[in-house]
């Protein structure tokens, strides 16, 4: 299947622990199309209250001299399909175990613990096994769908995102907070393909703006803003658009107040257009090559969609048969693009587990193994949720002496190879 | 957290057993004359009144929980350790078990014989308690991957094949006297008895019972605590008196037996059958010492 011609909006930074997980764990990185992906070397962040505090994290320290590759989900998500069905094919070469079934269309309309249900089921069971035999009946969850189906599973692993229903069957309690800000995602083509390779992040006093380079003159943002500005980004005229984000990377953000005022009375007036080229033309044209991304040319017509900011953790990832992983554990804020990392990080850690489990016999529905799971997983994703959560917080400052201190912390933290290589790593997974 | 040694276990393998079964073949009649069965009623009594907790992850047996799939990957690398020795190099070392006629002597309430069968063994589970074998035969019957077959009416184990790749599990409760009786020497390809022998009267006789029904060239593995003043801080003072994880009675300082006993015993019979029959093979007797890692 090709992939559409414009890049879709839902697009992941991966970063190079996730690519190898890919590549050497699950093998679905050899049905991903690589003419899709883009590998980037670095980042460029600065402070929107003062453009000279700058840091830069490059791919040098991860050893593979990339930072990360910016891949579309419905890449992904294709790859993983071709992967099973390669693994099906041999599964049914080699007559043993049984294929994995894709239900597509389908809906989990409810989750039952057996030993509390009130009425008997007839259901069919994963392992095509019948269940019936004992005395007391098989403490596996039922899953029952909207075809009529029911099934019942030794492990069911809860991978349903922030609303997680598996979660809430397994009575896990997760905290966090709505960070009031909205992430806005778009695609858009900048003025040619720039060479550098380099993702770009202004951390504005709205929220953090990054854009972030795909194939040729492609490249993909996300705007993390007020809902107020969120509203308004979503309104702004399609000709409009790419202007007012050169702008937000580039001006003063007083000049940005003003532009936005400008479009909130009339998000189609492009006499905006003048007032942001005469901005820019008082900018130094070097500076502006060196430090900031190309200028936005053009906004992919409907690419532009919004979802809300906020932060979660479970308390545990695990109850007896039950597992989470990625958005049903945890959400992050998009600051680092760390959220599809940790997901994979999950699976990864959770893998391990179950692969231990089965050398040893053991039942894998059972938390003596899922255990292990957690205790590898959940405290470094605690560490990433909290870093994350801290930038935000401390970029969301627009008090001027607590500006000029954070500039300095910048600058300081630039200059201190060790520490930001310790953090690349961290980022980067490696 | 790293917490220190909860008891100081010997698991040893016995390679290449066919001296062994001779030598005990010989002694068969002392031992039986002696006494026909080596279970201590008190011992029974005990653990049936606790076999509801069996399969409480985080209770009385919790420490049992911890060490079973320890216990489990000891086996199947010694397994692996021994094909690789005897030359089988083509193992797929998954299915080391695979359709081996496993016996776990003291099942208990069936934690290692359903990680064995889980790993393709057909394993037979005894018991002293008739409790215990309920609530083993009642656990394992909910797990439909472990083609659990009720031994309620006497069957002969074994005599039925099993599903490819998948071991077939049964649970009876019995002595290994009275198994030996029945099914006569000869009968396994791995013998298994993992935290039993500080549990019972006579070990002598028990142990010469688990080596006969052993087949020529199988393995014996024996797990238990050794009588040192750590094991009688852990598992006595601490378990059982300080912290009251395990109730009361479980353990009896003077039946621990230290590696080196089981060695000797080993050894011995080992000697005694050389000198009646000069032509016989070899017995290999590796003991281990493994310090269980908590938490």
């Amino acid at each position: 299947m090709d992939p559409p011609e414009n890049y879709t909006n839902r697009v992941v930074s991966l970063t190079p622990k996730s690519v190898e997980f890919m590549q050497e764990k699950i093998g679905s990185w050899d049905f991903i199309n690589l003419d899709r992906i883009k590998f980037y070397d670095g980042i460029r962040a600065y402070d929107g209250q003062d453009n000279s505090s700058r840091i830069s994290f490059d791919g040098t320290t991860t050893g593979s001299g990339v930072l990360a590759a910016m891949c579309e989900n419905i890449n992904i998500q294709s790859s993983l399909i071709s992967k099973i069905e390669q693994l099906n094919d041999e599964i049914i070469d080699e007559e043993e175990d049984q294929p994995a079934i894709i239900l597509d269309n389908t809906k989990v309309i409810d989750i039952e613990d057996p030993l509390n249900a009130q009425h008997t089921h007839s259901h069919s069971d994963l392992n095509e096994i019948d269940p019936s035999a004992g005395d007391e009946a098989l403490d596996w969850p039922i899953i029952k769908l909207d075809n009529g189906e029911a099934l019942q599973a030794r492990l069911l692993v809860g991978a349903d995102g922030y609303n997680s229903p598996v979660r809430k069957f397994a009575r896990i309690e997760s905290r966090g907070w709505q960070y009031d800000r909205w992430g806005v995602v778009g695609t858009i083509k900048m003025q040619f393909e720039d060479y550098r390779a380099l993702g770009w992040q202004r951390f504005l006093s709205t929220g953090p703006l990054a854009i972030l380079p795909l194939t040729d003159d492609n490249a993909t943002f996300v705007w993390s803003s007020t809902p107020e500005l969120a509203e308004l980004l979503l309104k702004v005229d399609e000709v409009i658009f790419p202007h007012l984000l050169t702008a937000a990377m580039t001006l003063e953000e007083v000049d940005l107040q003003y532009i936005y005022k400008t479009l909130q009375n009339n998000p189609n007036d492009r006499s905006v257009l003048e007032d942001i080229s005469w901005r820019l033309s008082k900018k130094d044209i070097s500076d502006l090559e060196e430090n900031y991304p190309l200028p936005v040319t053009e906004l992919i017509p409907g690419s532009r969609a919004r979802f809300p900011l906020k932060l979660s953790h479970a308390d545990t990832y695990m109850a007896p048969r039950i597992a989470l992983v990625g958005d049903a554990a945890h959400t992050i804020h998009p600051l680092a693009g760390q959220g599809l990392n940790m997901g994979q990080s999950d699976v990864g850690h959770l893998v391990q587990a179950l692969e231990k489990g089965v050398d040893r016999g053991m039942d894998i529905g059972s938390t003596l193994v899922l255990e292990n799971y957690v205790a590898n997983a959940w405290p470094s994703n605690h560490m990433i949720l909290g870093a994350c959560d801290k930038l935000h917080k401390i970029f969301a400052v627009q008090w001027t002496p607590f500006v000029y201190l954070r500039g300095f912390g910048i600058k300081t933290l630039n200059s201190l190879g060790y520490v930001k290589d310790l953090m690349v790593q961290t980022i980067s997974g490696k | 957290m790293r917490a220190s040694t909860s008891s100081r276990h010997i698991l040893r393998s016995a390679k290449n057993i066919r001296t062994l079964h001779t030598t005990v073949q010989r002694q068969t009649s002392l031992a039986s004359s002696s006494s026909s069965s080596t279970v201590n009623p008190d011992e029974i009594a005990h653990f049936s009144r606790l076999s509801a907790q069996w399969w409480d992850e985080r209770g009385e047996f919790g420490m049992l929980h911890k060490m079973n799939p320890v216990r489990t990957q000891f086996v199947r690398e010694k397994l692996v350790e021994m094909e690789y020795e005897d030359g089988h190099e083509d193992l797929n070392e998954a299915k080391v078990l695979e359709g081996l006629k496993v016996l776990d002597v003291g099942c208990g309430g069936g934690l290692f014989s359903e990680s064995l069968t889980r790993l393709g063994a057909n394993t037979l589970g005894i018991d002293a308690s008739a409790s215990n074998i309920a609530i083993a035969s009642l656990h394992a019957s909910n797990d439909p991957a472990l083609s659990f077959t009720s031994s309620s009416l006497p069957q002969r184990f074994g005599s039925s094949v099993s599903h490819k790749g998948k071991g077939k599990l049964t649970y009876e409760h019995t002595s290994v006297e009275d198994l030996l009786a029945r099914e006569g020497p000869n009968s396994f390809d791995v013998v298994c008895s993992m935290e039993v022998v500080e549990h019972v009267d006579n070990p002598r006789a028990f142990l010469t019972s688990c080596a006969e029904i052993l087949k020529p060239g199988g393995h014996l593995f024996l797990s238990t605590i050794a009588r040192t003043p750590l094991a009688y801080f852990l598992t006595i003072f601490s378990a059982e008196q300080l912290l009251r994880f395990v109730t009361p009675g479980t353990h009896t300082w003077s039946k621990y037996i230290n590696p080196s006993e089981l060695t000797s015993f080993f050894h011995n019979l080992h000697s005694s059958s050389s000198l009646s029959s000069p032509s016989s093979g070899e017995i290999e007797v590796k003991g281990q010492t493994m310090d269980i890692e908590v938490g």
